[in-house]
């Protein structure tokens, strides 16, 4: 007798989305910091886009904000401004310090 | 986030990943391909009861969409290999009907009106809050599906979904339940192969044992049923793939 197999222990455990992304904020601030540095912006673009997409989901609004506002830009055509990428810089390292002090 | 793997669909490109939170829920697909989001959505929808499945590309979401009969998907509009519109588009297009529920983080009137133009159910703009997420899927859960023929037909054979009794030229087939629903999915989905493993799924539960050959002993039950009954339809067999409904005219071509 087959049939389907029910889940295992592992597929119930509990998966931790806002760990990860807590993570990947304190990546993004540092890749944009390192792009800012190097003056590559145009690369930040996949970064903001992903940001636009999550970061207000998480609630961290002032980086979705931003993020979004800087991903609206580029998909109308217009370049990654800097100073809208050092604003995203400062949100970004204001949001994980606060997470950090949460904990 | 580590999705684990649970049944799996060949896709082109990152595949399915599959999780059982119940016994008795609703089947969702959630197309996102930013993994954090994507596992805060399917996890509040397990808590809510439902079956998860996870793509993250377009190619990946068609196939699933193709093999399963999900009661919701919930689509991103920037995915990596293709835009979600199309992807909306593109099921409609091949009659694959459960709602959709849009999600983007474009704002524009354009994008949200073309969404629903072209076969979205419901429209959510990220970001968004968890309560939102809970309240339009069971408002999508609670809408009737899109109108359903209430009596499909092959041939001679009629399918009475009301009366849960199907008959060829008028006399009843003598079915057992799972032999109806069988009957009933395939003529649904006539001259279109259906998927062994779609057919496990609309005939079994989870918590359900399977044996290894069950849908073949149905099928085989069935085929006599409609060859006593002079059926004008026959069941074909694709060794490893599944089964496929035709009428008889259809099949001589």
């Amino acid at each position: 007798v087959g049939g389907r197999v029910p889940p295992g222990p592992e597929e119930i455990a509990a998966l931790d989305p806002e760990g990860h992304f807590i993570r990947r904020l304190q990546a993004d601030h540092l890749a944009i910091m390192r792009l800012l540095e190097t003056g590559a912006v145009v690369k930040a673009g996949p970064i903001v886009h992903r940001l636009a997409g999550a970061a207000g989901t998480f609630g961290f609004e002032e980086v979705g904000t931003i993020a979004l506002t800087l991903d609206e830009a580029v998909a109308s055509g217009a370049l990654l401004p800097v100073e809208g990428l050092v604003r995203l810089a400062g949100a970004l390292e204001r949001a994980v310090g606060a997470a950090r002090k949460s904990g | 986030m580590e999705h684990v793997a649970g049944r799996q669909l060949p896709g082109p490109t990152g595949g399915l990943r599959s999780h059982v939170s119940a016994s008795r829920q609703s089947r969702i697909l959630v197309v996102e391909d930013d993994r954090d989001v994507a596992g805060l959505l399917a996890r509040e929808l397990r808590a809510g009861g439902h079956v998860v499945d996870v793509v993250e590309f377009a190619g990946d979401a068609l196939s699933a969409a193709r093999a399963t009969d999900y009661a919701l998907m919930i689509i991103d509009l920037g995915l990596p290999d293709g835009d979600g519109l199309d992807l909306v588009r593109d099921m409609r297009r091949r009659a694959i009907e459960s709602p959709v529920l849009v999600l983007t983080a474009r704002r524009k009137v354009e994008d949200r009106v073309v969404g629903l133009a072209i076969g979205a159910d419901d429209y959510m703009a990220k970001p968004f809050a968890l309560p939102e997420v809970r309240a339009r899927v069971a408002a999508l859960l609670r809408r009737p599906s899109r109108i359903r023929e209430s009596q499909p037909s092959v041939g001679n054979i009629v399918v009475d979904c009301d009366a849960l009794e199907a008959v060829v030229d008028g006399v009843s087939l003598p079915l057992a339940r799972k032999q109806f629903q069988l009957l009933e999915l395939l003529v649904r989905r006539k001259n279109h192969m259906t998927p062994k493993r779609m057919i496990e799924e609309a005939l079994y539960g989870y918590d359900d044992d399977v044996c290894t050959n069950s849908i073949e002993a149905h099928v085989s039950r069935l085929r006599r049923v409609l060859s006593l009954a002079r059926a004008q339809a026959v069941i074909e067999t694709r060794r490893g793939i599944g089964y496929r409904l035709v009428g008889l005219d259809s099949a001589a071509e």
